[in-house]
């Protein structure tokens, strides 16, 4: 309750509030509430607009690119569509997320981050694999998936504690359909008990 | 406080840590259509008589229309049907693509050197210098080979042609 301002309101606890002093009180809480929500679990992303990873000449096949979260290489997995003069190596992003606040028993530290490809049409992501994770904390569950959901334990102690992934990606590049610069977008979500 | 105030101060303080936080993001990928090669016609020197008492007699055909035929101590006839190799290419509208072929390639008929090749484009014109095409608007280009065709002492009169392999790429 003190982390949502209530210290200092004068009211001592035991004390018969009136219509107004409710009004006043909740006021107070909705305040603090909202100075709260400011200190909330957050998800960074250096880059939201990588990886870019060129052009590609649809294959006859549907074929699929890997993109290597820590070296940012791009290989062809399957089919026999392929990167036009592109460099070897592209940007993948590093995603920070911060448990704040962070208190508590283990299961109210343990943040559950899911991503997930919400892309349709000739290019999408088939998969995702988190890389060069921070120390510090404990990760746990799926390294690759779509969606991927693993879980991040973190310390326990008071402030607001980070930690922090790479992502590299599975493309999918269909055979036919529109050509064309395709975006693929993703979601980062974050979740505790 | 009453009981109410104390639920809802303590409703908001669980919605408050277990708030959810959500980020988007977009990597991209520009899909190009494949390209495709068709063979419209093999180069072919056409008919001709090497002078075979001297080495060093060449025949040339130019890559632009119209079909041009030049010889250096060998003579061109007739009824060989000479032409440069000729090869649609068909892929995404507008885009460059490289041409990339041997330096050297062998005749079909007594496996002589075929070099010096010039390329021509439709769209382009004489690519020889950059290997640089583009692509039409529609997605389209003619590509056009050129090349010499260099005769030892004794070669025999024969229509002349040869298969010229090439890769083309997006640039």
């Amino acid at each position: 309750m003190g982390d949502y301002g209530l210290r200092g309101v004068g009211y001592p606890l035991g004390m018969t509030f009136g219509p107004t002093m409710i009004l006043r009180t909740l006021s107070m809480v909705l305040v603090g509430f909202g100075t709260g929500a400011q200190a909330a679990d957050s998800i960074a992303i250096d880059n939201s607009t990588v990886p870019a990873m060129g052009k590609v000449a649809a294959g006859s096949i549907t074929s699929t690119f890997t993109v290597d979260g820590s070296t940012g290489a791009v290989v062809g997995a399957t089919g026999n569509a392929v990167r036009v003069k592109s460099p070897g190596t592209v940007s993948t992003p590093t995603i920070t997320v911060t448990c704040a606040p962070c208190s508590g028993n283990a299961a109210s530290r343990t943040m559950t981050v899911t991503v997930t490809s919400t892309g349709s049409g000739r290019a999408t992501i088939t998969s995702f694999t988190r890389t060069n994770m921070s120390s510090g904390v404990t990760f746990g569950g799926s390294v690759t998936g779509s969606p991927l959901i693993f879980t991040i334990l973190f310390p326990s102690g008071s402030g607001s504690p980070t930690a922090s992934f790479r992502l590299g990606m599975t493309v999918q590049v269909a055979n036919s359909g529109a050509t064309g610069v395709r975006s693929l977008p993703y979601q980062i979500s974050t979740s505790r008990p | 406080m009453s009981a109410g105030a104390l639920a809802i101060i303590v409703a908001l303080a669980s919605a408050a840590q277990a708030a959810p936080s959500q980020r988007t993001a977009e990597a991209s990928v520009t899909i190009l259509r494949p390209l495709a090669i068709t063979n419209s016609a093999n180069l072919s020197f056409g008919r001709v008589q090497p002078q075979g008492s001297v080495d060093g007699g060449t025949a040339t055909i130019s890559p632009a229309p119209p079909v041009t035929r030049t010889t250096d101590r060998a003579a061109g006839l007739s009824g060989g049907g000479e032409t440069p190799a000729i090869r649609g290419i068909v892929g995404e509208p507008t885009r460059v693509y490289r041409i990339t072929l041997p330096a050297t390639v062998t005749s079909s008929q007594g496996g002589y050197p075929v070099t010096a090749f010039r390329l021509w484009t439709a769209n382009r014109g004489d690519i020889t210098a950059t290997g640089l095409g583009q692509l039409s608007g529609t997605g389209q280009d003619t590509l056009r080979i050129g090349a010499t065709i260099s005769f030892p002492k004794g070669a025999k009169q024969d229509v002349f042609t040869a298969n010229v392999p090439i890769t083309i790429s997006y640039e």
